[in-house]
């Protein structure tokens, strides 16, 4: 980590999951309010590990917050309309898997402003849907599925206790029929005659 | 793109759907099962569950920080095909068909129904939007004709009423007091076929609106002035008392200052006003003089009323600044109580 007078110029190593590390600046970095709160005020020696998520998510997500260093500070959600055409273009390169581990790597950084355009780009692409199509935007299972899906459960819980169930048997058996010692043995008979004697003085 | 909202982080999630409007939140919470305990984690609080009922179906709107927000709708149509989707609502599966309306509505879909499946659709939204919503909203029911009236029953635990139709028979809304005694609020934007009698249920409510209608001021002008609305300010005993473009009967409301002033009435009366309408200003010229008001003196009460929406929704909303309002006593030392009037309105508050 180099530290120049300036708080704004200081970079920070960043390490991913493959173990490599890259540079962001510390204005980039204070967008993170994990950050903010984890190593601020301690500094941190050496590559500061984010090592559950890959180098390509971090670069992309620390990208954004290179962007968006000069904007004001987040006064909470923007509408879609309003992003400008920097913005637009940051989401539409974005394949689907990696749109989702941005947003998991931003939550997990805590960066509230792309958390948000994340989440609100996901309800646009809700509205105006109905039941059905909204089911395919979130690959929700749809009732049927997840009726299917219980009567698969429940068969496979059936045949699961079937089996137990015939586990269980078998041990018995197999109890049964092995020798038990011979002083517990003995003991049982013992208990045995005792009782059958008990009663008969009884009587 | 799609993508499965529930790998998402839970707070992103919940974020996702707090930035969805009601409709489509309820739109969602039809999707699965799942779908629907995702928007029950959203814990929204709403202040009322407004089902509205027109004999072609149900709409249910939802008040919420004090905006009313249009979240369902469900019509009643002749026939819908086999190969509609089936829909599970409150725990019971149906045949709807969902249409898409042109983007000038205010909902993007309404669903739509037969009547055989009339009865589980009421039943199973009221259940369905109860579950969605945290806490224990208000459940209030405006009734758009006599045939919404007799399908209403399926609707539980309603607390406010609003029948909006051009006419209404007295001992219809006599019956449908006694069968749900437990209104805490009655409007009526109907005309009274007749004068309710000294014993109505209608003089127990806690709030009663009265909105007059074009056809009702029609009636008065070729007619001579309704006897409805002095009988109903005579005998009214609950705490609000509001009406609105209703052809004002000065000695009517005089009366009724008279008898609260001398503790004969009125005891729980807290609010109580009327507006005339646009056509028909208010000339009172000296009908005040006779209670000594007096201008307020900035301590005997507060400066400002606020009606608190969750107990009187129909009446204004908001703090009302009552230092120019004129204040009376009640006989012997009594409550205060301070009045406003203006061409087209009167006011009316009691002060605890």
């Amino acid at each position: 980590m180099t530290s120049p007078a300036s708080s704004s110029e200081v970079k920070y190593l960043i390490e991913s999951s493959e173990g490599n590390t890259f540079d962001v600046s510390g204005a980039a970095l204070r967008q993170s309010n994990t950050f903010n709160a984890m190593f601020l005020n301690i500094g941190a020696d050496g590559p500061i590990p984010f090592t559950d998520y890959n180098e390509a998510t971090l670069k992309k997500v620390f990208e954004y917050c290179e962007h968006s260093v000069n904007e004001e500070n987040y006064s909470g959600p923007k509408h879609q309309d309003d992003l400008s055409k920097w913005d637009l273009n940051f989401f539409n390169e974005m394949d689907q898997k990696m749109f989702i581990d941005v947003i998991n790597a931003s939550n997990f950084l805590d960066i509230e402003r792309l958390t948000s355009y994340c989440c609100e780009r996901i309800a646009r692409m809700l509205r105006g849907k109905n039941t059905q199509e909204m089911i395919k935007v979130i690959t929700l299972p749809t009732a049927e599925e997840l009726e299917a899906k219980q009567k698969v459960e429940e068969k496979k819980a059936a045949a699961a206790k079937k089996v137990a169930e015939k586990a269980a048997e078998t041990a018995e058996k197999t109890e049964t029929l092995e020798e038990l010692p011979v002083q517990q043995l003995v003991q049982t008979t013992r208990n045995k005659l005792t009782r059958k004697y008990l009663s008969f003085s009884n009587e | 793109m799609s993508l499965s909202i529930i790998k998402l982080p839970y707070l992103a999630q919940i974020e996702v759907l707090k930035q969805l409007e009601l409709q489509e939140l309820f739109l969602m919470s039809l999707c699965s099962e799942k779908s629907k305990k995702l928007v029950q984690t959203v814990n929204l609080k709403v202040e009322a569950l407004k089902f509205s009922l027109n004999g072609e179906g149900i709409q249910v709107l939802v008040e919420s920080n004090e905006h009313v927000h249009c979240v369902a709708s469900m019509k009643l149509v002749q026939s819908v095909s086999r190969d509609d989707t089936s829909i599970k609502l409150g725990g019971s599966k149906f045949q709807y068909r969902c249409i898409e309306e042109p983007p000038t509505n205010y909902l993007s879909h309404t669903f739509q129904y037969i009547q055989s499946d009339e009865k589980i659709v009421f039943e199973s939204i009221q259940h369905h939007m109860r579950t969605l919503f945290r806490d224990t909203p208000q459940v209030q029911l405006e009734l758009s004709s006599i045939a919404a009236l007799s399908k209403a029953d399926v609707i539980k635990d309603v607390t406010d009423t609003i029948f909006s139709m051009e006419t209404l028979e007295t001992s219809v809304l006599e019956n449908y007091l006694s069968t749900r005694q437990d209104q805490q609020s009655i409007q009526l934007k109907a005309r009274l076929t007749w004068p309710l009698a000294g014993n109505s249920r209608l003089w127990h409510v806690k709030r009663l609106a009265v909105h007059g209608t074009f056809a009702d001021l029609v009636n008065q002008i070729l007619l001579g002035p309704s006897v409805v609305i002095p009988g109903i300010i005579r005998n009214f005993g609950g705490e609000h008392l509001c009406f609105t473009d209703v052809m004002y009967n000065i000695d009517s409301w005089r009366q009724l200052i008279r008898r609260w002033r001398a503790k004969e009435a009125y005891h729980d009366l807290r609010w109580f006003s009327t507006t005339s309408p646009a056509a028909l200003p208010i000339i009172a010229g000296t009908a005040l003089d006779e209670f000594n008001l007096v201008r307020w003196d900035g301590i005997r009460r507060p400066r400002t009323v606020k009606l608190d929406s969750k107990i009187v929704n129909f009446i204004m909303k908001g703090e009302i600044d009552c230092s120019s309002w004129m204040d009376i006593q009640q006989d012997g030392g009594g409550k205060w109580a301070s009045i406003k009037m203006t061409d087209h309105s009167i006011c009316f508050v009691v002060w605890d």
